[in-house]
């Protein structure tokens, strides 16, 4: 990867040289085909990102009798063609959901600027009044995810610890397809639970109004537990054997071998875990959305107050679709706050992988 | 006298020492459930027992956890008993102890009205006692700081200075704060901090003891967390039971048809492998399909109680009507699984002349059957007026068959055995075809199979709106099971095509690297987000509106990772060994891929979809955005009866369309939505009627996904 960024141009060059060999190499029909099917298959995208729904469906028709042929005429190669556009659609989607989030978006940050995610003065939210300011929602979004990780943190990592080492064979075997399954759970049967059960319990035993952050980040977090208890589990297990048994061979407990080799060996997958737990738990919606109370404003008396309630950037985006039009700048602000949990939580996700990809290597003794 | 002589080197049995903090572990345990129980209501608090306030004897059992645990620190101290502390009681439990007590003092400090500065008194109160833990012996130093919190909370409650009335206003929270809450979670953390010392105690300190301490705290960690997962579903499930089986009618041949299912199952098992197998958890579980199996038989032979004495069974509001037909849809089912099982387990290959002529001769009936139903199914009913064709033909066949088969166990001739067995299935499914297709029965004294009727589930089949009806979720299944379908349909080829490029053909580049990242970002993208861009980029796109088609697209793309990511795993875990194979015997690229690995990675790539498809259907994010039916609607999405395909001039020639996949809809997560925001609208029955439908649906979607990729895991180690 490094050697391509050095030198792009000479790379360009031998890109287009290795083309050529290709194209001299391979006959004629095979050519055809291939070009045809590109061509037919980049016209349908192309066609449908400008909104020419008739045209894109010709070429797309176009495309399949062409794949079809082709098919018949050189199975492999249409094979290998096939496959490589599909594994492009992959990362298309990525591209496709992040530009036109931000086309989007656009509007409304020219018209809040900077304190549309940043607590300056007037960074306030009303429809009304023209403010879209995202800090309250941001704000909400912290205070739920920080309970939620309170709770998911450790939980998780014990519950990884009991899995990976603790648990003998029969009961490992019973205790990981159900916290699997606990992941299986619909956030809205959460939900329904949360706002049927325990809003009015939690909010008669401590005389707050219903939808208190704190017991929402508690939902939250039970939700992301399974996240952190499977990535961090896989962390744990990819420790090498000979390390743990080597730590055994010299007469330490199995405890000391787990809080001195196996936890730091695994560190970073397991903060990994943690970090993808926090993005389960700030891109969770339905159960926050049907707990809230939808007050666009930060938390009183104190912006800590986590038993008051306000709004999250997931709510905020389920709740108010119905009352916008396109093109407004309310429907604008959602997508803001679409691109908000996009760069973070996508980031987040992406950066807890490339971590535990790393760690894998290491310990597989690759680097 | 030696030491040797008084202290024997293997103790046999327990000592006093290790009885006594096993009971503060035991003390411990039952405190943290009883504790945990007064949240449910389960365990009295406020009320009087035994002429006290329950609050009183939680205070009680503190205190005689905090002498116990106090006691155990002593006797070690003093030499009492042989134990192994370390120098300190190490850093983890200073820092936990100093936080405890600075949050304890800090509280109290609070409630008594001294507020700042008693803060600052308890910061200095918990770091020195941090200190204090760190310097001291780990007999004293872990079990001191535990017992003095264990005595205090103790010595408040008993002494009726913390009462379940009492409450505490926080300003900076403007939330209250009773003695209802402060009891039990002081309770909870003594009872954690109890156990924990009582287990270090109990292996007698040191590296042991930590290990037992820790070990311990996991544990229990694990199980609270297990019976919350636990509680969750036994609550949907008793909320929802009652109405989701409201008025359930079900005929007791179709029943029997689905008893028979399991019965000829286990039984086929247990017959082939012996009823009791294995060691361990091997044998746990075949004693469990043996219980199942007595189950099943003693409902097959309620049902043929109730056949024989012609009374219908009613339990509670569901009926069992004593109707011995069974229901097409039944029937159909039943045996189509029954002829999986029986394809499965046909191991037998015919050897002589005449077993391949008798097995062509099948195959050529079977192939006649199925024509006759696809022709009946899709043109017209075959036979000349009041004399049906294939009903005869079936009933032929089917005596035929029973012939063979009884004839061959009569005579003892191994190989037709399962032939006759599978002609036999064909000819019901045939039969169960004519009947969907045409509405007559095929039955024989009521005894045979019929168009319906057999089973009446008004919450599985009613719309979720109508007058004087009982409402079900009807639409809102159909809603999913259409959106789900589209969105396998057009994730999973192009999932699967991925992962075949990127394990098979690609090197790593560039492209690759791109393709893996935006993979976990896809994974790992919230579903809200997914509904924003299915707003922004599908709907415009596909009719303007939110719809079906956008969800299944939506859906779809959430879909696309999941697959792909399962698909890989499995691909790459087939053996090299295998393609090598091929290619040594001369076999291209292509071909070794096409017929050897992804035939070899198709049970993950299968498990991985079942996986993603449970993920999905319980998504109601993304369908707020896009799909946006009514909250109740009235009718099914008629998706299979619009299908349009017209012939034109204009280009692509061919013009397929749909009207009802463009059209809003609903599905089961949405439902539930719906029935919250319905508010005084709605009864919250319906509610966990739907909510439990739906765990249903997604449980079993996972349920069966971790059970195939065990069997798959199993086979593949064998």
């Amino acid at each position: 990867m490094f050697e391509t960024l050095r030198n792009p141009r000479s790379a360009i060059r031998e890109a287009v040289s290795r083309l050529r060999v290709l194209a001299e190499e391979t006959d004629r029909l095979t050519l055809v085909l291939v070009v045809a099917q590109a061509f037919f298959a980049g016209g349908a995208f192309v066609s449908l990102l400008a909104t020419r729904s008739s045209l894109a469906t010709s070429f797309f028709f176009l495309f399949l009798v062409s794949s079809g042929v082709s098919w018949v005429l050189r199975q492999a190669v249409t094979a290998k063609i096939l496959t490589f556009m599909m594994t492009a659609t992959v990362l298309a989607t990525l591209g496709l959901i992040v530009v036109f989030l931000v086309i989007e978006a656009i509007p409304v940050f020219r018209h809040t600027g900077l304190e549309l995610f940043l607590p300056f003065d007037g960074a306030n939210w009303s429809t009304s009044a023209g403010e879209f300011s995202l800090v309250a929602m941001i704000w909400g979004t912290v205070l739920t995810t920080l309970v939620a990780v309170v709770v998911a943190a450790p939980f998780g990592i014990a519950g990884a610890l009991f899995i990976s080492e603790i648990a003998p064979e029969w009961l490992k075997s019973f205790v990981k397809p159900s916290v699997e399954i606990l992941a299986g759970i619909p956030s809205i049967v959460y939900g329904f639970i949360g706002f049927t059960i325990l809003n009015p319990y939690v909010g008669d035993l401590f005389s707050v109004s219903p939808g208190s952050l704190f017991l929402i980040g508690l939902v939250i977090g039970l939700m992301a537990l399974p996240t952190v208890v499977s990535v961090a589990e896989d962390a744990l297990s990819s420790v090498p054997g000979s390390m743990k048994n080597g730590s055994l061979a010299v007469g330490a407990t199995d405890w000391q071998t787990m809080k001195s080799v196996t936890v730091p060996a695994s560190f970073s997958g397991i903060s990994a875990a943690v970090l993808l737990g926090v993005g389960r738990a700030m891109g969770e919606t339905m159960a926050a959305t049907v707990m809230i109370s939808h007050t666009r404003q930060l938390p009183e008396p104190t912006v800590y107050n986590v038993f008051d309630s306000t709004e999250t950037l997931t709510t905020l985006i389920a709740s108010s679709y119905g009352h916008v039009t396109p093109g407004e700048l309310f429907w604008s602000a959602l997508f803001a706050a679409g691109v908000f949990l996009l760069v973070i939580v996508t980031g987040l996700g992406i950066v807890s992988q490339i971590i535990e990809q790393r760690m894998k290597r290491k310990l597989g003794g690759k680097e | 006298m030696s030491e040797a002589y008084e202290r024997s080197l293997v103790v046999e049995g327990s000592s006093a020492y290790e009885r006594v903090s096993a009971a503060v572990v035991g003390v411990s345990f039952v405190a943290f459930l009883a504790a945990i129980g007064t949240f449910f209501g389960w365990v009295p608090l406020a009320e009087n027992v035994a002429g006290f306030v329950a609050a009183r004897y939680f205070g009680a059992v503190l205190v005689a956890l905090g002498f116990a645990v106090a006691g155990l620190g002593v006797a070690s101290r003093v030499g009492m008993f042989e134990t192994a502390p370390d120098d300190s009681a190490g850093l983890v439990a200073a820092v936990v102890f100093g936080m405890l007590w600075f949050l304890t003092l800090g509280f109290v400090a609070q409630a008594v009205g001294i507020g700042a500065v008693g803060w600052i008194g308890a910061l200095a109160a918990g770091v020195g006692l941090a200190y204090a833990t760190l310097v001291s012996s780990e007999d004293i130093g872990s079990t001191f700081p535990v017992a003095g919190f264990l005595l205090f909370m103790g010595a408040l409650f008993v002494a009726g200075a913390v009462t379940p009335e009492s409450a505490w206003m926080s300003e900076a929270f403007e939330a209250t704060f009773p003695g209802t809450v402060v009891i039990p979670t002081a309770t909870i953390m003594g009872a954690l901090l109890g156990g924990w010392t009582g287990a270090k105690a109990y292996a007698g300190y040191g590296t042991r003891g930590r290990q037992n301490g820790a070990f311990l705290l996991i544990s229990l960690v694990v199980f609270l967390v297990l019976s919350i997962l636990v509680l969750l579903l036994a609550f949907v499930f008793e909320r929802g039971v009652a109405v989701v089986l409201e008025n359930l009618i079900i005929g007791a041949g179709t029943a029997l048809a689905f008893v028979a299912l399991p019965v000829v199952l286990l039984s086929r098992r247990a017959y082939r492998r012996g009823i009791v197998t294995g060691t361990g958890t091997d044998a746990v579980s075949s004693y469990v399909r043996f219980a199942f199996l007595a189950v099943f038989v003693l409902l097959a032979a309620g049902l043929g109680y109730a056949f024989a004495t012609a009374t219908s069974l009613s339990y509670g509001s569901v009926t069992l009507e004593p109707t011995t037909a069974v229901g097409a849809l039944p029937a159909l089912v039943v045996s189509g699984v029954l002829l999986l099982v029986a394809r499965a387990a046909d191991t037998s290959t015919a050897e002589t002349d005449r077993e391949q002529l008798v097995a062509r001769l099948a195959r050529l009936v079977v192939a006649g059957l199925v024509a006759g139903a696809l022709v009946e199914l899709f043109v017209a009913e075959i036979g000349v007026p009041g004399v049906p064709f294939m009903p005869i033909a079936v009933a032929a066949v089917a005596a035929v068959s029973l012939v063979a088969l009884v004839a061959s166990y009569a005579r003892d001739v191994p190989y037709p055995r399962v032939l006759p067995v599978t002609v036999l299935l064909w000819a019901s499914v045939v039969a169960a075809v004519h009947v969907l297709a045409t509405g007559d029965a095929v039955a024989v004294a009521g005894v045979g199979i019929v168009e319906g009727g057999t089973v009446n589930w008004p919450f599985l089949m009613n719309p979720s709106q109508g007058l004087g009806i009982q409402i079900g979720v009807m639409p809102a299944m159909f809603g999913t099971i259409w959106i789900v379908l589209g969105a396998v349909v057009f994730a999973v080829p192009l999932a699967v095509g991925a992962a075949v490029y990127l394990t098979e053909y690609a090197e790593d580049s560039l492209f690759t690297r791109g393709v893996d990242v935006a993979t976990n970002g896809l994974w790992s993208t919230p579903s809200i987000v997914f509904g924003l861009f299915g707003l922004a980029f599908i709907v415009p796109r596909f009719g303007d509106s939110p719809s079906i088609l956008a969800s299944q697209l939506v859906l779809g793309f959430m879909l696309l990772p999941l697959v792909l990511i399962t698909s890989r795993e499995a691909m790459k875990s087939v053996p090299d060994e295998y393609r090598d194979a091929s290619a040594a015997l001369g076999v291209s690229k292509w071909r070794t891929i096409r017929s050897v690995v992804v035939p070899a990675a198709m049970p993950g790539v299968i498990t991985g979809v079942i996986l993603g498809v449970g993920r999905i259907a319980g998504e109601t994010a993304p369908l707020l955005l896009v799909l946006n039916g009514p909250n109740f609607p009235g009718s099914a999405p008629g998706v299979l009866s619009s299908f349009d395909v017209g012939f034109g001039l204009q280009p692509p020639f061919i013009h397929v369309s749909n009207p009802a996949l463009l059209e809003r809809a609903s599905a089961l997560p949405y439902q539930l939505y719906a029935v919250i925001t319905a508010g005084v609208g709605a009864e919250e029955s319906f509610g966990w009627g739907t909510a439990l439908v739906l765990l249903g649906v997604v449980l079993s979607f996972f349920a069966v996904s971790v059970a195939s990729r065990r069997y798959f895991r199993r086979k593949l180690q064998q």
